[in-house]
């Protein structure tokens, strides 16, 4: 099969969306578009416009397919690989990885994971996911609001009755005492 | 931002209603606003003004048009009403603003029309173009006064700020610093760009939180842009909320990546964080806690909060106090409760018991694990296992006593796949203090079903009985396991029944042969008087062998087995390369001689000589306890102290795809050498030993390092394979 053939895919959430030419060894990190390719004849998809709607920018498309682009060597699992979930805490981000996801802002981050999400692609959504949770691990709740911007909405008191309520769960450690 | 302007437009047009005068009057609307873009063009402001004002005034929420009451020409206090409420420290401030009346007591129009929002849009933009900034500043403002939840105001003020930031000077007089120090309400002359850039930033944030809080449609490209100007000016709340951006299952998957620690810190995040944790079902349904506090009269509460509890785990309760009323309260409320492990966190000899003989417990109709360790066997306990007997699969007892012969005499657990009894600390230390027997026959009639067997630390006995274990395929007796002969009306030396051809795994790790043969030879109906262990039985013990092809497992650590009876046990799997694994104890040299007559005096035992019938081609783990190869010329059993393991060496070649080797020859000297050679043989890549000692230790983990071989210290020897629900 020739590797080089392309597929056509434009994002219909919002109208006029652009269309992605993808070459097709990197579009199959889609499990969604391999999927698509076995359940329907080949011809057609090559010629037509797979439609995708997700709620993301075509930027954020864009930087999805130039990672899949790049990877387009890559082994894919197989569809009915459920996969072991726990394999992605000791992810290492490849040094092209790392670049790449060094200079996305939140926005996109966050726009891959929807798509990857969308799209299942599971190698950059395991990723994308761990750039997430490395922005909470290990960090205080102040600090947490502080790295996501989020104002705090609750009272001293309702912090402190949740404080209580779920503190008896956590192995008696002291939970930091945070002063904001 | 240059294109704010078009897609309010593009913004509008799917706002507008079906109704022909509504069209017309939106048309009308249309064309004067053109009027005034094209005048601003042109640079005639003035005229532009007057054409935008119509188009203001032309909106359906102001029916009667110019007659309606305006602000008065001195817009200072709406102004400082706004900015104040920018710079303040809550967050709802603009918002609220927004919605009273403006200091002097005029109450602002406020309309959610697009078109009405466009209109004061252009009329900023004008002013701006016009220098004067501060009407721009106020119309931007009205505009958020207009609707605080479009994003429209929000851009265009921040547009106004961004230009005056831009061009504002250390020279007072000009346009631009005076609009910029009214903004500022004279905080500072000549105006502070810190000042300014800091409003800036407040304004944009007010912004994000007021369209995202309190939206009501879909995101409008304004949105988008008052997010571009965020990142652009590098504002922290920029960085989105994920717990707003995502769907659930992608929370889920992040949260599913925190540990404990993390998840209590972003329960206090906020309250949509609090919500997304509280109700993520996936993330509640596996809980493992550790060493949980006493939760008091919170856990009911948190109970009835996650009622989808499936795996619950107590590693320690030894500070959360399970009393009855507790465990009542997790299975009334658990109807979905699948897997349930309770360690009292007691030491071993010390257990707890329950505080009641009530029962109020019920049927979980999807329990299948329970484990429960260092509990008293008592009324509760009993209760909890013969409500569920029907849907128990997996059983394990440990520590709970001698009253595990009265819970299991008298049920039938037809499901149940694996049990474990084990009577003492779970990685015991020293020998239990009490050894309780342990009627085996009464547990096999029980349990028809049962595939694996774990037992430890009891006295052992077989009561007469014909009922077999069909299924079993994997056994492991313990190290800590004695035998009891004697109880019942006739001595009998078998404690389990015949194994049958299915056994794929059998782990025998105490040093006592009476178990060994007890265990293995159970198809001999003869019975040999006791003690057993005497080569002079093996021809005996031959004919009571299990045929066991599937076997791929064999450890025994009783030095039982001599080649001839070992042949039994392992050549059927051996020969169909179906044997994997292989540990050993080497049946003391004494007894060999006799075996194997046709041997010189001078030569032990050897294995690749004595157990060709070993060489399973798919084997990967050997391991050998006991054994050192050096025979003195001069004395056949003088003590000596010299070591050889060569031999072991040699038996290690002999499989294709070993990996991982066991050696524990004993307290020799020079057994450091050996272990040395085994890390750096080619196909060694685990080594499991425990005589490694101070700097022969630090050496040999070097040398490991290097080679990438893993070398671990574990006592007595590898241990079994039973996988945990905790772990």
């Amino acid at each position: 099969m020739a590797t080089n053939q392309s597929l056509k895919l434009q994002n219909t959430f919002r109208p006029n969306g652009r269309v992605f030419e993808v070459e097709r060894s990197a579009a199959e990190h889609s499990a969604v578009v391999r999927m698509l390719l076995e359940d329907f004849d080949e011809p057609d998809l090559l010629v037509t416009i797979i439609p995708i709607s997700i709620d993301t920018s075509d930027d954020t498309l864009a930087k999805v397919f130039e990672w899949a682009t790049h990877h387009k060597n890559m082994p894919k699992p197989a569809l009915d690989d459920d996969g072991d979930r726990d394999e992605v805490v000791t992810i290492q981000l490849a040094s092209w990885d790392d670049e790449f996801f060094s200079d996305i802002d939140s926005e996109t981050l966050y726009g891959i994971l929807i798509a990857t999400n969308y799209l299942d692609i599971k190698p950059l959504y395991d990723m994308a996911v761990q750039v997430v949770v490395n922005m909470v691990r290990g960090k205080s709740t102040k600090q947490i609001r502080e790295i996501l911007g989020i104002t705090s909405d609750f009272t001293a008191e309702e912090e402190a009755a949740i404080r209580k309520e779920t503190a008896w769960a956590y192995d008696g450690e002291e939970v930091p005492n945070e002063t904001s | 931002m240059a294109a704010s302007g078009d897609a309010a437009s593009g913004d509008a047009a799917p706002d507008s209603q079906p109704n022909p005068a509504d069209e017309l009057s939106e048309a009308k609307v249309h064309a004067a606003l053109a009027e005034g873009r094209n005048l601003v063009r042109h640079r005639q402001y003035s005229k532009a003004l007057h054409a935008i004002m119509e188009a203001v005034y032309m909106c359906q929420c102001n029916p009667a048009g110019n007659g309606k009451t305006r602000h008065g020409k001195d817009k200072s206090c709406h102004i400082s009403q706004c900015i104040g409420a920018v710079n303040s420290k809550d967050a709802d401030a603009l918002y609220k603003v927004a919605k009273i009346p403006c200091a002097c007591g005029y109450s602002w129009p406020s309309c959610v029309r697009p078109l009405h929002m466009m209109a004061l849009d252009a009329l900023a933009e004008c002013l701006d173009k016009a220098e004067q900034h501060t009407s721009a500043i106020s119309t931007s403002l009205a505009m958020i006064r207009l609707d605080p939840a479009s994003a429209v105001g929000y851009c265009r003020g921040a547009k106004i700020l961004q230009y005056l930031l831009k061009n504002c000077s250390l020279a007072s007089g000009s346009p631009v610093n005076r609009s910029v120090v009214t903004i500022l309400r004279g905080d500072s002359n000549p105006p502070s760009a810190i000042l300014l850039r800091r409003l800036l930033d407040r304004f944009i944030e007010h912004g994000l939180h007021n369209t995202e809080f309190y939206r009501r449609g879909p995101k409008s490209s304004f949105d988008v842009v008052l997010q571009m100007m965020a990142y652009k000016l590098k504002i922290g709340v920029a960085r989105r909320d994920p717990v707003k951006a995502f769907p659930p299952e992608v929370l889920t998957m992040v949260f599913s990546l925190l540990n404990r620690t993390d998840i209590s810190r972003c329960l206090r995040v906020s309250q949509r964080w609090h919500g997304a944790i509280m109700q993520d079902a996936i993330l509640w349904a596996d809980l493992r806690l550790g060493r949980p506090g006493n939760p008091g009269r919170l856990f009911p509460k948190f109970l009835l909060g996650h009622p989808g509890i499936k795996t619950f785990v107590l590693g320690n309760a030894s500070a959360f106090q399970l009393t009855t009323a507790k465990l009542g309260c997790l299975l009334h409320t658990q109807p979905q409760l699948r897997q349930l492990y309770l360690d009292s966190g007691k030491p071993y000899g010390a257990r707890q018991s329950a505080d009641s003989t009530e029962s109020p417990y019920r049927l979980n109709p999807h329990l299948t694990h329970l484990t429960l360790i260092s509990f008293d066997m008592t009324a509760t306990f009993e209760k909890l296992v013969q409500l569920n007997v029907s849907t128990l699969e997996v059983l394990d007892l440990i520590n709970t006593g001698r009253q595990v012969n009265f819970v299991l005499r008298d049920c039938s657990l037809p499901n149940l796949r694996k049990l474990r009894i084990i009577e003492g600390h779970l990685h015991p230390s020293k020998e239990p203090l009490e050894m309780p027997l342990l009627e085996i026959g009464p547990i096999v009639n029980a349990t028809p079903s049962l595939e694996q067997f774990h037992l430890d630390g009891v006295g052992v006995a077989w009561a007469t009985s014909d009922s077999v274990w069909p299924s079993l395929s994997k056994l492991i007796l313990g190290p800590n396991l004695r035998f009891s002969p004697l109880i019942g009306a006739i001595p009998s030396p078998y404690f389990i029944p015949p194994l049958s051809s299915n056994m794929r795994s059998i782990e025998i790790l105490g040093s006592i042969p009476d178990i060994a043969f007890g265990a293995l030879f159970t198809k001999l109906r003869l019975k040999p008087p006791y003690p057993m262990s005497n080569s002079f039985w093996s021809p005996i013990f031959e004919q009571g062998s299990p045929y066991l092809p599937k076997l791929e497992v064999f450890r025994c650590m009783a030095p039982a087995l001599d080649p001839t009876l070992l042949r039994h046990i392992i050549e059927p799997a051996a020969k169909s390369d179906t044997l994997k694994v292989l540990d050993l104890a080497v049946v003391p040299r004494s007894t060999f001689p006799s075996v194997n007559p046709s041997n010189s005096a001078n030569s032990t035992f050897e294995p690749v000589r004595d157990l060709p019938f070993a060489l399973s081609e798919n084997l990967h783990t050997l391991g050998l306890h006991d054994f050192n190869f050096y025979v003195d010329p001069t004395s056949r059993f003088g003590a000596t102290s010299e070591f050889d393991g060569k031999p072991f060496l040699d038996w290690v070649d002999c499989f294709p795809n070993l990996h991982t080797v066991a050696c524990y020859p004993g307290q020799w000297q020079r057994v450091d050498a050996l272990i040395m050679q085994l890390i750096v043989h080619p196909k060694v890549k685990v080594i499991h030993q425990d005589c490694l000692k101070g700097v022969a230790w630090d050496e040999a983990s070097i040398l490991a390092e290097k080679h990438g071989v893993e070398l671990h210290h574990t006592p007595n020897h590898m241990p079994v394979n039973w996988p945990m629900l905790e772990e």
